[in-house]
């Protein structure tokens, strides 16, 4: 696959405020990324460099094989072939849906007729039929989200950014909206770059999350890699809960590590290699789903089994959380609906070694 | 199980860096990539910068140097200090302004508070009567009040005459006291309409915290309401004494026949004299532009922090404050001001248009259209009818072309030294109408471009007036539309000019027509910046005007301000309605 799109060694500042380090990527054809972050995180930043509207400090943005930003060159954002469906929608006030979405197709110089057909066409993928009279002040927000859509791939574009496109809707329609983003990216076929603060966005839309905080890259990969094998602290706790402990290293062997910890002595066994076999403290993160709870002992016990006293029990229908004390610390851990253990309760708490994730220190 | 990193991340080859060539070259090709903006960008700027500051240090330099020893000094200075008919004015003008300002909190407070706080009636006539009277320049308000109060045949002193039987006239508005109460009058609105908005925007939590615990109507008013809103207060005072440095017409009519001067009517004279003095002319107008100036600055860097007000669109109207009786008594004080500022001088100049004589009885007889018929008939006027409507349209195109481009250019991009075009545009701010047409006089009379006697430079000096008004509010406008809304343009493969052609020009068009709409009212009566550079053959309404009073052609006179009254309040009225409030009305 050719690539869509390089960012490489983008940095970028307002006055003293560096809110991009040095940030390389790269986009494949059709590909769907997303850039998941907190918000002030750099990631609208790095859209509008993307596009054209802020010129990076440093570094150079490639699209298709050809430069179009750099320190000291830009490429005006017209020039860019590409599309952008905005956070705040941009909706013209002035023009209708029709105009508006038709406004890409003119400046093609296309013809009455094309541009009719195309423009009914994409009023339709995004299920605006019959809507094409109204004006933005019309519209319910998910319509005008809609429109914003359907204008940005009536030109049918090599390359989508949209920045945050979701985020001003209520949330049943959020998930539905992104059902239909994720559809149409894979009927069209063209390369998304998606911006959004929400995880599970993320994860459906997302053939490949590159995650962020404050203008660093902290991880990338497929939503399993990330949620499965977060690899530090901010990674772990941002995206999904996590628990997070921190030990002393006092061995290794094939591929584990043995740490001790203030409730005792623990075996890790995953992702051992992002600790340098120097250090001597290491932090590691379980998530709640992942540990096992018994009301009693199992016989003959085995690796990372500690007795705990369940403290609190909220029930949440699909599933039930627990937290538990752990020699004065406390423990989420999620169970299916169907566990029953009363609050007060005392139970063993295994943390399978698989399931003990090593992080970088942050 | 390996790191997920691994496979992923670019393995594109650091850049490597730039020459100094290849950089130049980058930037280049960068603004001519987008040349439309760049060229309409670059003529803008350049030609604004060269109107305005071209003739900024035409005036400096006239005024610092000394052309008969050759050399720099600051003579011309120690002679305006040191020869009282100079001074003179200079000190007029400060006494003027302390009066002013002192009558203008006296008139304004009074009504900001009854229309704002109380349950006084009509409150919305009032408020749209103010309007009225600010729209109504104090050129023109004074000479209603020549026709009013003229020593001799003065309506109202011919009133009194007739009630007390006197021999003379007790008012006479030709004096120092008739030029405070005339510009009192009339520039009070200032400190009314940053009062009341301020009044509007308070939070109203403010005084229930107060009332709640205890704190009785009154004491809530003077502990709570008054301080709160004293930033707003003392801006437009700021305003106020400005206005005083700076007015010209108002004072020329009411201060020439005793000779009362202040510095602008002292630049004016010294300009005219016989021969004309142009250095010290320029050197009297640097103080008017100096201490406006000083005030622009006090109010930007110290009122500007000191607003309180920061609550917008509150949730709940504030309770009115019940003033029992007093509402009346509130009411008639506002009504008696609004009506003394429009109602009496709209009548005067009606009446002195329509009868034949001045000074003849009022009597069916002596009643007839024959000011009207003349000024219609006569060339002169006509041409100075033609001259001023296309001027003033003229320059509300370009400064609303201007400062809009610049306002474009400081609100969306980060061109290097956009802050410099965005102080130059406020510049002429303190460049009162006198010293600008100083400056413009000195700068462009002979030397490379000769526009002295020709209406092109009517045409500068106006544009240039109009500037900080259409900067102010085009800079405005377009925050209020949203960056996206022009990004996603571009992004669908629209240039600069079809973007601002079809996206922002049809979003802001009505608040741009709406201060196009009072610039020309603005620039159609202008008295100041004319009086500096008119010219044998280049008539314009206001010189006319000076002319009429000069000759005391009192019929001509209230027909044509009677004229220029109802243009102006017909385009106030205009665009008022275009944006729902005056622009002025913040």
């Amino acid at each position: 696959m050719a690539t869509a799109l390089s960012i490489q060694n983008v940095t970028k500042s307002f006055g003293d405020l560096t809110v991009l380090h040095d940030l390389s990527f790269d986009v494949e054809e059709g590909e769907a990324v997303v850039l998941l972050g907190p918000s002030g995180c750099g990631k609208t930043t790095l859209l509008k460099l993307i596009a054209g509207f802020l010129q990076p400090n440093a570094g150079r943005i490639i699209v298709a094989g050809k430069e179009v930003s750099s320190s000291y060159e830009m490429t005006p954002p017209d020039q860019r072939k590409m599309s952008m469906v905005f956070q705040s929608y941009a909706i013209w006030p002035h023009k209708n849906v029709f105009q508006n979405v038709a406004y890409g197709l003119e400046i093609k110089k296309m013809s009455r007729d094309e541009i009719e057909r195309r423009v009914m066409k994409a009023l339709s993928v995004v299920q605006l039929d019959g809507l094409e009279k109204r004006y933005s002040t019309e519209l319910s927000g998910g319509q005008q989200q809609r429109v914003a859509l359907a204008r940005a791939i009536v030109v049918e574009p090599a390359l989508l950014l949209l920045d945050e496109p979701l985020s001003n809707l209520d949330a049943n329609l959020r998930v539905e909206m992104r059902e239909e983003l994720k559809e149409v990216h894979d009927r069209l076929g063209i390369s998304f770059v998606y911006v959004t603060h929400d995880q599970s966005e993320a994860m459906v839309l997302g053939d490949r999350i590159l995650l962020m905080n404050k203008g660093l890259l902290v991880q990338e990969g497929k939503p399993e890699a990330l949620y499965e094998r977060p690899v530090s602290k901010f990674a772990a706790q941002f995206i999904g809960s996590s628990n997070v402990f921190s030990g002393k290293t006092t061995g290794k062997r094939n591929g584990s590590i043995q740490v001790q910890t203030s409730f005792g002595n623990m075996t890790l066994g995953q992702q051992t290699d992002v600790i340098s076999p120097s250090a001597s403290e290491v932090d590691f993160c379980v998530r709640p789903e992942w540990i096992e709870m018994y009301k009693e002992k199992p016989a003959g016990g085995g690796t990372n089994f500690f007795d705990a006293k369940v403290t609190k029990r909220v029930y949440y229908g699909r599933h039930i959380h627990y937290i538990a004390d752990l020699g004065g610390i406390n423990i989420d851990i999620e169970t299916p609906f169907d566990v029953k253990i009363p609050e007060g309760a005392n139970v063993t708490l295994s943390f399978p070694p698989e399931c003990c994730v090593c992080l970088r220190p942050d | 199980m390996q790191n997920p990193l691994a496979d992923t991340r670019s393995t594109a080859p650091r850049a490597v860096a730039p020459t100094l060539s290849t950089k130049v070259m980058g930037t280049l090709r960068t603004w001519a990539n987008e040349w439309p903006r760049t060229l309409v960008f670059l003529v803008i700027s350049l030609t604004l910068a060269f109107f305005i500051l071209y003739p900024l240090g035409i005036l400096v330099h006239r005024s610092l140097y000394n052309f008969e020893t050759q050399v720099w000094s600051l003579d011309n200075y120690v002679r305006f200090f040191t020869q009282p008919e100079l001074f003179g004015g200079f000190l007029t003008t400060f006494k003027l302004a302390g009066f002013v300002s002192v009558f203008s909190l006296m008139i304004a407070l009074p009504m900001a508070w009854g229309v704002a706080r109380t349950d006084m009636p009509y409150k919305s006539m009032i408020r749209a009567l103010v309007v009225l009277t600010f729209a109504t320049p104090s050129f023109l308000g004074a000479i209603g009040w020549i026709v009013l109060a003229g020593p001799n045949a003065g309506f109202l002193n011919e009133i009194f005459k007739w009630i007390f039987g006197l021999e003379q006239g007790p008012l006479n508005i030709f004096s120092f006291e008739g030029m405070v109460f005339v510009l009192s009058l009339y520039v009070y609105p200032f400190v009314f309409f940053t009062t009341v908005s301020a009044l509007d925007n308070m939070d109203p939590g403010l005084e229930d915290a107060g009332r709640i615990l205890g704190a009785g109507n009154l004491r809530v008013t003077w502990t709570i309401t008054l301080p709160v809103v004293m930033p707003a207060i003392l801006s437009g005072m700021v305003l106020v004494i400005l206005e005083c440095f700076v007015v010209f017409g108002a004072i020329a009519v009411l201060g020439s026949p005793r000779f009362i001067y202040t510095l602008s009517t002292t630049v004016h004279a010294l300009f005219i004299a016989e021969p004309p003095q142009f250095n010290m002319a320029a050197t009297a107008a640097t103080p008017i532009v100096a201490v406006t100036a000083c005030l622009l600055l006090f109010q930007r860097l110290y009122l500007g922090k000191r607003k309180f007000i920061t609550v917008k669109g509150q949730a709940s109207a504030p309770q009115p404050v019940n003033v029992g009786a007093w509402r009346y008594a509130l009411f008639g004080f506002a009504f008696c001001v609004v009506a003394t500022g429009i109602f009496l001088p709209w009548v005067a100049l009606l009446q002195a248009s329509l009868i034949k004589v001045w000074g003849l009885p009022i009597t069916w007889e002596n009643v007839s259209l024959v000011h009207y018929q003349s000024l219609f008939s006569s060339e002169l006027i006509g041409r100075a009818f033609r001259n001023s409507f296309m001027l003033a349209f003229g320059a509300a195109v370009l400064a609303v072309l201007f400062t809009f481009t610049i306002a474009w250019i400081v609100e969306r991009t980060n061109t290097p030294g956009k802050e410099g075009l965005a102080m130059l545009a406020m510049l002429p701010l303190s460049f009162p109408g006198v010293a600008l047409g100083t400056a413009l006089v000195l700068a462009f009379a002979g030397g490379p471009i000769p526009l002295y006697g020709t209406l092109w430079l009517f045409l500068i000096a106006y544009t240039i007036k109009g500037t900080p008004f259409g900067f102010m509010f085009a800079r405005s406008a377009l925050k209020q539309i949203h960056e996206e809304l022009e990004q996603s343009s571009r992004a669908l493969g629209a240039g600069w000019i079809r973007t601002m052609k079809e996206v922002t020009i049809p979003l802001v068009k009505k608040g741009l027509l709406s201060v196009g709409t009072i610039l020309f009212a603005q620039k159609f009566r202008d008295a100041q910046t004319s009086i500096m550079l008119y010219a044998g053959g280049l008539e314009v309404v206001s010189i006319l005007i000076l002319d009429f009073v000069e000759e005391s052609e009192m019929g001509l006179l209230g027909a044509m301000t009677f004229l220029v009254l109802c243009v102006n309040f017909t385009l106030i009225m205009v665009s008022r309605k275009l944006v729902g409030k005056a622009a002025f009305e913040v």
